[in-house]
This record gives C-alpha cells, structure tokens and sequence, in this order.
C-alpha cells in the first residue's frame, strides 16, 4: 500500500495545476518530504495529452447511429459494421 | 392525470433496468447520455475520426447485445460501457498493426517554447499516451477522465462507483506505472531498437 501522505500530496499538487497554478516548484516546496518522488509523478502527469473540449463525434453520426440502435420505424436491426474487422466481445 | 414520462428523464439505473429488458428507447436514451465520452476514449485511441466514429457505433452494438450480462449491482454503466469501447479499440489496434498517433491538430496543447523543443514534447506526449492505452483497466480509466476528459476526483468516483480517496490510490499507482513503463521506453532505448 503506497504512503497515504503521499497520495493525498499527488492529488493536492494535480488539483492546484489543474487550478492554475503555474510553477511546479511551489507545489514541491509544501510537500519536501515527497519532493523526488512527487516530481517525478507530476512531470509525467504533465505529458499526458488532452484532447480539446469541444471534440465530439458529428451531430449526423449521433443521429444515425442512434437511428440504427433503437430502430427506425421499421424497427430493423444493425446493419454489419463496416470495418473490415472483427472486434473483441465485452469482458 | 397520468403523466408520460420521457426515458431521457429517467434516473440511469431505470433506464439500465428497462434496457436489459429489450426496451430500445431506454438504451436510446443511454445512448444519448454517453456516446460522447465514449467517442472521446476511442479517439484518444485511434486518432482519427471516422475510424472512432465506427468503433463507436460497435460498442453500443455489442453493449445492446450484451446488456443483460451487466451486473446492475457492479460499475457503473458508463465505466462497462468503456470497457467494452476499449476492447474494441485493442482489437482495432491490433489488426491495424501501427500505433495510430494523434493529430496534431487535436491535441490541446500549452504553448512550449521553440520548435525543437515542442517536437521532443510531442514525442514524449506519443510515448505516454501509448503507455496509458496499455494501463491495467481502472488505471488507464481513472487517468483518461482525470487528466484527458478533465473531470475531478468525485466525478471520476460516481463514473467508476468508488470512492474518492480509492481513485487517488489508482491515480498513484497509474502515474507510477506510467512513470516506469515511460523511463523503460525512454529515448536511449528507443534509439536502441530503430
């Protein structure tokens, strides 16, 4: 089980960035027992790429789509999918 | 006077039970309350749009013929419904033979300094995306709706049914893992292996 100091310096120090606090440092410097290790944790923290908030599938692909789950007037199922693939099953 | 109640105003866990039951509007209306995020998690794994789109699509296929194999008493719906979107993307990948990367366009990037450097940050930013798609299940969740979907912690609890504190146990290990798997793959040991 990982130090519980720890994690709750981690989520501290990831809220206040996703705040805006803009110098790493100063997180560090309120939680110097965890200094190395923190660092390292938020550095990666902070490559993780985001995708923009606005991205979302097309307004005509919603539409369709839920056309075809719940069933037009005809009430026809899926056609099959249209990648060349065979997917893996719910776990 | 009797009211007609809509499935859109349904609470999640009616509208779970009426669609194990085969009822297609309350699947609909759960359509409706989840397809963007699971867009947004199989984006993130493919890159491209139309092939998300499709993978998309499935998912809510295979949820709707799977339904009632869901524990209503487990996770939440939407945290099933991204294991399934996941799976997908996997067997997608898989068949593909490539890791799809994102496009530079949709990335939502801070501004970093010269051109040199916001191409090495870009490589790394590939690195550890690539090494979340490969994160244990709840870690690669808690780290997507945390820090992709930009969710905090008691909303990334809700969407998983756990605590607070148990998310930032996972958000711990994940960076942790992360961090370990992104130093093994570091640039020498890419350079390594090109």
């Amino acid at each position: 089980m990982p130090d519980p100091e720890l994690i709750e310096a981690l989520a501290e120090c990831l809220e206040a960035l996703r705040q805006g606090e803009t110098e790493l440092e100063a997180c560090l410097e309120r939680h110097t027992p965890y200094r190395s290790e923190l660092e390292a944790l938020l550095e990666v923290a902070q490559l993780i790429p985001r995708l923009p908030e606005e991205l979302a599938p097309s307004p005509l692909f919603r539409e369709r789509t839920r056309r075809r789950l719940v069933g037009g007037s005809n009430g026809n199922p899926l056609p099959p999918p249209s990648l060349g693939w065979h997917g893996a099953g719910p776990s | 006077m009797l009211k007609i109640v809509s499935p859109q105003d349904l609470d999640e866990r009616t509208l779970v039970q009426r669609a194990i039951a085969r009822d297609k509007e309350a699947f609909g209306a759960l359509y409706d309350r989840h397809v963007v995020r699971v867009y947004r998690h199989l984006y993130y794994m493919v890159g491209n749009t139309a092939e998300a789109e499709d993978l998309t699509a499935q998912a809510f296929l295979q949820a709707w013929e799977a339904v009632d194999r869901y524990q209503i008493r487990g996770a939440p719906f939407v945290s099933w419904l991204l294991r399934i979107a996941h799976n997908l993307g996997v067997s997608y990948l898989r068949a593909r033979r490539e890791s799809a990367q994102l496009p530079e366009t949709l990335i939502d990037h801070g501004s970093h300094g010269n051109p040199e450097e916001s191409i090495q940050r870009r490589f790394e930013e590939e690195r550890v995306r690539e090494a979340i798609l490969q994160l244990r299940d709840e870690q690669r969740q808690v780290i997507i709706l945390r820090f992709v979907e930009d969710l905090d912690y008691s909303e990334v609890a809700e969407i998983m049914g756990k605590s607070v504190a148990a998310v930032r146990v996972i958000q711990h290990r994940a960076l942790n893992a992360l961090r370990k798997q992104v130093r093994r793959d570091g640039p020498a040991e890419a350079a390594a292996h090109a």
